[in-house]
């Protein structure tokens, strides 16, 4: 298990290596540059920009000086939105913002999403069944800033019950949780229903029935643990997604998160923070990966891990 | 005033309403079963053995569904019971085995878990005496090195073990009644027997009451006291085991008989089966529903369901010729 998860890690490293230098090497194949404003600039003053920040050596070198830099902990400086602050004072700054919307939103998306799911299950075809699944469809379908602006204007605007932007008492977290939540919570529900629906026709559940256990008990004992696989699976790039924020929801709701500072990077063509965001979701990704393969050996004994594959 | 028996069951009917019309899965059936005595139901697959058996504990599968008859275990009735009251019943007083040993352990919790859960819902004890029992029932159940097996997950047990540890947990409530539906046919020969032996030591141990559900007439005849032949969803032989296997009355146990090889059989003597197919219950026949596969068929057989005939002492078959014979010796059952 130990040499299991230690030979994961290793790949992760170089997993991470690969990301960084594709990232690095995509960002500058778009045409255009950070220093280029509407007013035009004069070929001198782009010249010492770019010797300024290292952009006037060739692409190869960059990307090496690059690497060096991040494996010592140097991620750069910002070079446009907040020029010349290091790029891990800025991810400091904004991460913790993005995760704790996204942890809460984490939270009720997993514990609706699955107990939902399981109800769907054991009332399949009845009534209850078919609001749940009409509401998940109805939730995976409609685009997160129309559920975003809906909670914007029932709740912020037109109710006046909860603080439409900003982070700032408990109230404010509820919206932007809820809608950074809920398409999540559908697609678990969906998963957990279609999953269970097929545990509950295995004879162990029959067993379970025949011990004289009541129907909670044989829900969430019997049949959940085995229906959990595929959200474990769905679970590991989701908490990766959720704590490094939602963009659509921090631009809506006005939240000072990772998620929108990511897309205005881009958008400013700031490429140190385009780098140093990139390599944390990347980073996050991976290591949810290697977390997920042990949570599945925790759910389910049989599995093996490095058994096989790898 | 009548003695009680453990179970009685009494013209039960089971149906499945199937969107192309009710099967009649299980069409009449009576029997009862004494305290200690193991009864064994015999019949092919889809005589409604084990309809009849579910039925019992309450575990039928939609669309299902018990439409007349009673089904009275330890003086109570068992069909008037609501949700609750079969769940204490349940695992309790009566329990049941499976036939697939493989996959009727949930393959992610511990033996012990699993053992230790029946007793927990069932009885309000602390959990260490809880785990004192699993430990003694798998004993009992011929399971070496308790400790480690408890601490198991069923994957790391072999067929034959988890066999015997569903009958630990069957058995681990002291259930008054125990259904074990083919619990031999999904495991190899050599560990059947093993199997056999066990509940014929539990049989002789602990007195145990035991529905026994199998198409095997071997095993009926190692272990059983009574047994049913179930054809087409009725019971169309019953008796003690010795009489049925010694006077065959119905032309469906005596080909089942003929179809069974015998270790005393000379080397040229064949094997007889039954010719032709099981009876299509979703249009089940007017007459007897053995009637199109029997070599005594006669006129009557097609036209009308023959009654039960007396013929020995605890020993009933309903055939048209053993109530021919009957009538001929002046006498007919009523029942």
């Amino acid at each position: 298990m130990a040499k299991y998860v230690i030979k994961r890690l290793v790949v992760a490293v170089f997993t991470i290596l690969v990301i960084a230098s594709l990232t690095f090497l995509l960002m500058n194949a778009v045409p255009g540059s950070p220093f280029l404003t509407e007013h035009g600039v004069s070929d001198e003053t782009m010249e010492a920009l770019e010797a300024k920040y290292g952009m006037d050596k060739p692409l190869p070198v960059q990307l090496k000086n690059y690497l060096v830099g991040f494996v010592q902990g140097d991620m750069g400086v910002s070079i446009k939105l907040q020029k010349n602050r290091s790029v891990s004072e800025i991810i400091f700054d904004k991460f913790p913002v993005s995760v704790k919307v996204g942890v809460w939103a984490l939270i009720w998306a997993v514990t609706v999403g699955i107990v939902l799911g399981c109800l769907a299950a054991h009332y399949r075809g009845r009534l209850l069944d078919s609001i749940l699944r009409i509401v998940a469809t109805v939730g995976v379908a409609i685009p997160g800033f129309v559920v975003a602006s809906l909670l914007l204007i029932v709740f912020g605007v037109k109710l006046k019950l909860l603080p439409t932007s900003g982070l700032d008492g408990w109230q404010s977290y509820l919206m932007p949780a809820f809608a950074l939540g809920f398409y999540p919570m559908c697609y678990i529900a969906r998963l957990t229903r279609s999953s269970m629906l097929d545990v509950i026709h295995q004879d162990y559940i029959r067993t379970a029935k025949a011990k004289g256990l009541n129907t909670k008990k044989i829900i969430f004992k019997h049949a959940l643990r085995n229906s959990l696989i595929p959200v474990v699976t769905y679970l590991g790039p989701l908490i990766a997604y959720l704590v490094t924020g939602g963009f659509v929801v921090e631009t809506v709701f006005a939240i000072p998160g990772l998620g929108r500072y990511f897309v205005q990077s881009i958008t400013a063509r700031d490429y140190p923070i385009i780098m140093g965001t990139t390599i944390l979701l990347a980073t996050l990704l991976v290591i949810m990966m290697v977390v997920v393969d042990i949570v599945y050996k925790i759910v389910d004994p049989r599995i093996q891990l490095g058994k096989g594959g790898d | 005033m009548e003695k009680t028996n453990l179970i009685e069951v009494k013209d039960l009917r089971v149906s499945f309403f199937t969107p192309a019309g009710e099967v009649k899965a299980v069409n009449g059936i009576s029997y009862d079963l004494d305290y200690g005595e193991v009864m064994g139901i015999v019949g092919e697959s889809g005589s409604g053995k084990s309809v009849e058996a579910y039925s019992i504990i309450g575990l039928l599968q939609s669309p299902g569904r018990v439409v007349g008859g009673s089904i009275v275990v330890d003086g109570e009735d068992v069909l008037s019971y609501d949700e609750k009251r079969m769940r204490e019943f349940r695992g309790n007083t009566v329990s049941m085995i499976f036939q697939n040993p493989m996959t009727c352990l949930n393959p992610v919790y511990t033996i012990g878990n699993q053992l230790m859960e029946a007793v927990l819902c069932h009885e309000n004890v602390p959990k260490e005496e809880a785990r004192k029992r699993a430990m003694e029932m798998l004993t009992l159940v011929g399971i070496n090195n308790v400790e480690k097996r408890m601490r198991q997950y069923p994957h790391e047990l072999s067929g034959g073990m988890r066999q015997r540890v569903m009958i630990a947990m069957g058995m681990i409530c002291n259930p008054k009644l125990l259904i074990a539906d083919e619990p031999t046919t999904a495991l190899d020969v050599t560990i059947q027997a093993q199997i056999l032996e066990l509940m014929k030591d539990l049989k002789e141990k602990i007195k145990m009451s035991c529905i026994f559900i199998t198409h095997n007439l071997g095993v009926v005849a190692e272990i059983c006291d009574k047994v049913s032949v179930m054809y087409g969803g009725r019971i169309v032989e019953q008796g003690l085991v010795d009489d049925v296997f010694e006077n065959p009355a119905h032309p469906y146990t005596r080909g089942l008989l003929r179809s069974m090889p015998r270790v005393d059989a000379e080397s040229y003597e064949r094997l007889i089966p039954i010719e032709g197919t099981p009876v299509d219950l979703l249009n089940a026949p007017k007459g007897c529903p053995f009637a199109p596969r029997c070599e005594n068929c006669m006129k009557i057989c097609l036209r009308e369901m023959p009654e039960y005939t007396t013929v020995g002492e605890k020993h009933r078959s309903a055939c048209w010729l053993n109530s021919m014979n009957k009538v001929e010796g002046g006498k007919t059952d009523n029942e």
